[in-house]
């Protein structure tokens, strides 16, 4: 192994152990050894990505692409800046030129199927992953994208298989503690999904989302919650199977119930409405405030 | 006008050929104390510029700061050769510090040994009593009436984690156990361990571990621990695992007697450090370094004010409205307010000492580093239920930040 090539594996684990700034100096000596170097031109790029100065760093990924035009680190480069910046029909052209080169690349599919989620092409996100998964069954960024998928598009028991093969490759990755996370959460778990969220944010307590989903999970926990489960559960489809029994269960009772019984019925489904609509949000409210 | 290191080395990113620069910055590491990362860059001057006696003497004061004098001799050898070298910039040998230890009425020749640098003690930390107290009883007393807690069942060393938001003395302190421990002091940052060869940073953390129990009693002080031992949930390379398995080979000791060789860690993010070092037996005491106190930022004010021409100062108001500040923000504080009296005086005002109006309004400008540390901790107190992090509650709940 070269000088060169020393530096820069010691740049990529600076930046894995999250020190950018210590990498940023070294990354000035592996310049100097050689300053047109494509692999030292990407690393400064995600030194300058790390530090978040993202139109530093699509200047490296451009510089590394102008000197080494198909660069595969240059081009995932510019494809993260890209998608992090939402100028997703540029990343899509970075993406598609990876798959011209190489149709079978499981990374550049998987990229491909992580900017279709972005734009919520899901049908077209898991033919990709799909693909991915075909050319290399454990790779694990296109597994957790395959668990996610199905996630949303409401296939839990596919999204709960995928997470068990996860497990049983990586148990203490934090990429699987992510997905059983929002598999559990689907399923109707929110307890032990709270669970892993918490020691999630153990680990990553600098994560504003993380933060977010955690309480989201207590909120969906909290006992106070329970007259709302069907409609936490099933969403907007539950509301409105919830409103349609309501008022149709109303008109074909009428015959039958005393008109007060029926008030009474009518007030309950009333105030369930109103504390659907306003008891979710203070509770967040509190339980951001306070703790738990 | 003095470039910060970070100018620098963006500077020497976009430019890693600029001579003038990359001078600068090996200064200015070598004035940080980082003598290893200096050397580095006088090495890259020396390649560049082989023929000038500049890189060889900046690398000649570092191999002289790390203790390789034969190295240093050979660089000053190598700048004597060169055409730019004068006589005038030879630098002085460094003479051994003396003491005299003994003298007077036998006239004997008087026993010379070297000194050792002049040691930090708890007295010199500022502030954190409450701290110093639990560190005496939990780390120093055991190391130094090891019989007495033997007796107890107790025994010294182990390992200590200290964390805490930047700049609030975690270095600092770890050298006063050290002290005070009346042990070697080893410190081992980042840049000692971690190498570019693969397998060498294992071997380095083996070497650092190998020292400290051939100079037992030993305190071996890791800075930055969380970039050593990773947690490898988060890694996604081998080396990071790698590197923390042979960490957790080293404390355990199943090769290796630990006896007597007290390992500090400090870190400002200790949910990075990979959880299993936080077992028993490793850095199974945590200890919280917090942001100094009104009374200790006072002190603070006080000391550091006492060699600058200074008006009637109550320090004790200056430190109140500079809450959640640490050490380094009252130096930024103390800068900041001598910059605006040198901005007035130049700007042909009176010449005048720093007024208590200048510190305070100082105090304004400056955002207090420690605030985003803690409202991270925050986050792990709040919402992820660790019972790890009481210490971090009980302050965040004083400060009125919970």
């Amino acid at each position: 192994m070269s000088e060169l090539h020393g530096l820069q594996h010691q740049i990529g684990r600076l930046l894995e152990v999250r020190r950018p700034h210590d990498a940023r100096a070294l990354v000035g000596e592996a310049l100097a050894l050689d300053p047109a170097d494509p692999d030292t031109l990407c690393l400064a790029g995600r030194v300058e990505l790390a530090q978040q100065q993202r139109a530093e760093a699509e200047r490296r990924a451009h510089e590394a692409l102008a000197r080494a035009p198909g660069h595969d680190g240059a081009r995932s480069l510019l494809f993260d800046i890209l998608l992090a910046d939402k100028r997703h029909a540029e990343a899509e052209a970075v993406v598609l030129e990876r798959l011209r080169d190489d149709p079978a690349d499981p990374v550049a599919l998987t990229d491909y199927a992580r900017l279709l989620l972005h734009v919520f092409q899901l049908d077209k996100a898991r033919a990709l992953v799909a693909e991915a998964l075909r050319c290399a069954p454990d790779d694990a960024a296109a597994q957790v994208l395959d668990a996610v998928l199905h996630v949303i598009q409401g296939d839990d028991r596919a999204a709960a298989d995928r997470l068990a093969r996860l497990v049983a490759a990586d148990p203490e990755a934090a990429h699987v503690a992510w997905t059983a996370m929002l598999v559990l959460s689907e399923r109707g778990h929110p307890r032990q999904a709270l669970e892993i969220g918490r020691q999630l944010l153990r680990t990553s307590p600098d994560n504003p989302r993380l933060v977010d989903a955690v309480i989201e999970l207590r909120l969906a926990s909290h006992w106070s919650m329970l007259p709302l489960w069907p409609i936490l559960r099933g969403g907007w489809v539950a509301s409105a199977v919830l409103w349609a029994v309501a008022v149709f269960g109303l008109i074909l009772l009428r015959p039958f119930v005393h008109e007060v019984v029926l008030l009474v019925l009518a007030l309950l489904y009333l105030a369930l409405l109103l504390y659907s609509y306003v008891g979710p949000p203070l509770l967040r409210r509190w339980l951001r405030w306070r703790g738990f | 006008m003095t470039r910060s290191r970070p100018e620098l080395e963006r500077a020497l990113a976009e430019d890693p050929f600029d001579l003038a620069t990359r001078k600068e910055y090996a200064r200015a590491l070598e004035d940080d104390g980082q003598a290893a990362a200096a050397l580095r860059q006088w090495e890259l001057v020396c390649r560049q510029q082989p023929d000038s006696a500049a890189g060889f003497l900046g690398a000649m004061r570092c191999h002289r700061a790390l203790g390789a004098l034969e190295r240093a001799e050979a660089c000053l050898r190598e700048a004597e050769a060169k055409q730019d070298f004068s006589p005038e910039i030879r630098p002085a040998r460094p003479a051994p510090a003396l003491q005299v230890l003994t003298g007077g009425g036998d006239v004997r020749p008087a026993a010379v040994v070297p000194l050792r640098p002049a040691a930090v003690r708890f007295d010199d930390v500022i502030g954190h009593a409450a701290l110093k107290k639990t560190l005496e009883v939990r780390i120093i007393a055991p190391f130094v009436r090891p019989g007495l807690f033997a007796r107890f069942g107790k025994r010294a060393g182990g390992g200590v984690l200290l964390y805490g938001p930047p700049g609030c003395g975690k270095t600092m302190i770890a050298r006063a156990i050290a002290s005070e421990c009346r042990a070697s002091f080893i410190a081992v940052g980042i840049s000692e361990i971690l190498d570019m060869w693969l397998g060498r940073s294992e071997r380095n953390l083996a070497a650092a571990f190998d020292r400290a129990r051939e100079q037992r009693p030993a305190v071996l002080f890791f800075d930055e621990l969380d970039a050593l031992a990773f947690s490898r949930s988060k890694a996604h390379t081998d080396h990071t695992r790698t590197l923390v398995n042979e960490f957790l080979n080293q404390l355990d000791g199943v090769a290796h007697d630990n006896q007597g060789v007290l390992v500090l860690g400090a870190t400002n993010m200790p949910w990075d450090v990979d959880p299993a070092m936080k077992r028993p037996g490793r850095f199974d005491r945590q200890v919280f370094v917090p942001p100094p106190d009104d009374d200790a930022r006072a002190e603070m004010f006080r000391v550091k004010l006492a060699d600058a021409p200074t008006g009637p100062i109550d320090v004790l108001r200056v430190a109140r409205a500079t809450p959640h500040c640490s050490g380094a923000d009252v130096d930024g504080v103390i800068e900041a307010a001598k910059e605006r009296v040198l901005t007035e005086i130049l700007a042909g005002g009176p010449e005048r000492p720093i007024a208590e109006s200048d510190l305070l309004a100082a105090a304004k400008e400056v955002q207090p580093s420690t605030l985003e540390w803690l409202r991270t901790a925050r986050n792990l107190v709040k919402y992820a239920g660790d019972g790890s992090y009481r210490d971090v509650e009980d302050y965040l709940k004083s400060a009125r930040l919970l």
